[in-house]
């Protein structure tokens, strides 16, 4: 009986660390892959050939880097708080790896559905700017400690927005788990949210605002005022090296990944086929198959918007920044909101 | 399983290294000398009720913890330390002047507490020694909220406002003194 209730608890255990172990992998091979393809968009943007010599057509340059970075020295300067300087980047970087549990990667693949899934993701990615601020202040070097200040002030200003944003769905749908969100998003592209015009059109702009605000949450050019390379040397990742830059290098393409998969989730209905003749007819672990595909296709565009708007865009002032989010995001947020409870009150069809 | 000759659930280990986490990490946000570092504890400490609400079947309650305290909290609180420079510059010493008063009011303040909650309803579950089973969702969270609790939940809204509003009222003032 107890042995039974062992073995029971062996297995769970053991689920739970395979799970952990494949997501990890992936984000690792993501982000290898989003490192290289991002530096080949930017320079095919600026008319540059890019990485093209490691390797066939250069794919091997990432993962050269990483071998580099792995091998360099691990610097902690003397006049920097040694405990803090340490744990910074693992509280930047474990938020960024806890997201994936609950992001619906197809259909059955989410590693653990939970009935609050969406408030969960934006409460687990708020942790991370801690890390941030411990990592500016330990440094014990202005540049870091500038990056760090602004970077507070800049990701409570985005929270908020970005929260307003991915409620209109929320309140749409009728509930906060990201499963049902996406099954509500079936039968074809004009079921999605964003295209879904023949029942609120308010949704898109929820939609503008939750990539505005996200952009600037995951702290990419446009809004990189934290590392702004140009003022602040690498603001408050200056002083790191080896492989403690490595957790913020990984942790930062990971949220840009995790910021696609949200967009996609909310918006740009999840796993489900544009079509219904394109997999919509398979049950099954066929499905799930397909609807991998598709999450990923569909996740893999949103990033490649993301790089195009991180290398095409100038980076903008503080001020500019935080006038932004107080007194345009927030505002429209807040009459959207209350705009969209009125219609699910009133008007939407039962 | 049996440890000792008692009946220890899987249940309520992780409760107990739960719970003591959360109170290392409190008495740590009390004794660190280093602002920042009582701040991470700070950290450590709400995230820890987090989990203890988690432990409860309340997911909602657990991830609201998370956002508000842990993201925006103590955010907030580190904020407020980079802007008092002068503590960030000298060590920070947590001083007690009058230990005894100190102690006096801790005291009372834990008996009140020890009172309140045993003389509560709610310590039924504790003693079954299980988690609750009902999953406190979202929706019967809203309904208490806006059914039974609407006037406090609203008169907490008008007392957060009321601070807004102040906040703004002293950076006017601010403002008008520099020009």
């Amino acid at each position: 009986m107890e042995l039974d209730l062992l073995i029971k608890l062996g297995l769970e255990l053991g689920k739970i660390v395979v799970i952990a172990i494949v997501v990890l992998i992936f984000m690792m091979v993501a982000v290898l892959y989003m490192v290289l393809k991002l530096r080949w968009v930017i320079a095919r943007i600026q008319s540059r050939l890019g990485p093209n010599r490691t390797g066939p057509w250069g794919v091997l340059q990432t993962a050269a880097d990483a071998l580099k970075l792995f091998q360099k020295e691990d610097i902690i300067p003397c006049g920097a708080d040694k405990w803090l300087f340490t744990i910074a980047p693992a509280i930047v970087f474990i938020p960024a790896y806890l997201v994936y549990v609950v992001v619906p990667f197809g259909s059955g693949l989410t590693a653990q559905s939970l009935n609050v899934g969406i408030i969960y993701l934006s409460a687990i990615s708020s942790i991370s700017v801690i890390g941030i601020i411990v990592a500016g202040w330990a440094s014990n070097n202005k540049w870091s400690l500038l990056g760090a200040f602004r970077g507070a002030s800049q990701l409570i200003a985005y929270e908020v927005p970005t929260i307003l944003a991915m409620i209109i769905p929320v309140l749409i749908t009728g509930s906060l788990d990201l499963n049902e969100i996406v099954s509500s998003q079936g039968g074809g592209i004009w079921h999605w949210n964003l295209f879904h015009l023949s029942g609120w059109p308010m949704l898109p702009l929820a939609f503008l605002m939750l990539i505005i605000a996200g952009l600037a949450e995951i702290n990419v050019a446009p809004f990189d005022i934290m590392e702004a390379e140009s003022e602040l040397v690498a603001g408050f990742n200056t002083e790191y090296s080896g492989m403690k830059f490595a957790l913020f290098f990984l942790a930062e393409f990971a949220e840009s990944f995790t910021l696609s998969a949200i967009v996609v989730t909310l918006f740009l209905g999840g796993y489900q086929p544009p079509l219904h003749i394109l997999g919509g007819q398979l049950t099954g672990l066929a499905f799930s198959a397909v609807s991998l595909f598709w999450f990923m296709f569909k996740c893999w565009l949103m990033v490649l918007f993301i790089m195009w708007v991180r290398s095409t865009l100038p980076r903008v002032r503080v001020d500019q920044l935080m006038n932004l989010s107080w007194k345009a995001l927030i505002p429209a947020g807040l009459v959207n909101l209350l705009l969209t409870g009125a219609y699910v009150v009133f008007w939407m069809p039962k | 399983m049996h440890i000792f000759g008692l009946f220890i659930t899987g249940y309520q280990v992780a409760f107990v290294a739960v719970a003591g986490l959360t109170v290392l990490a409190a008495v740590g946000v009390v004794l660190v000398p280093n602002i920042l570092r009582a701040a991470l504890c700070l950290g450590v400490m709400l995230m820890g009720v987090a989990g203890l609400y988690a432990l409860m079947n309340a997911p909602f309650l657990a991830v609201v913890q998370v956002m508000i305290y842990v993201g925006a909290i103590t955010t907030m609180i580190i904020l407020a330390v980079f802007l008092s420079n002068r503590v960030m510059k000298i060590g920070f010493f947590q001083a007690v002047y009058n230990p005894l008063l100190a102690a006096a009011a801790a005291g009372v303040m834990f008996l009140f507490l020890l009172v309140t909650v045993a003389n509560s309803v709610w310590v039924q579950g504790i003693v079954e020694k299980t988690p609750a089973t009902k999953d406190v969702g979202v929706q019967s969270v809203a309904t208490a909220l806006l059914q039974p609790y609407v006037f406090p939940f609203e008169l907490a809204s008008v007392v957060l406002l009321a601070v807004l509003i102040g906040a703004v009222v002293i950076a006017k003032e601010d403002t008008a003194d520099e020009s």
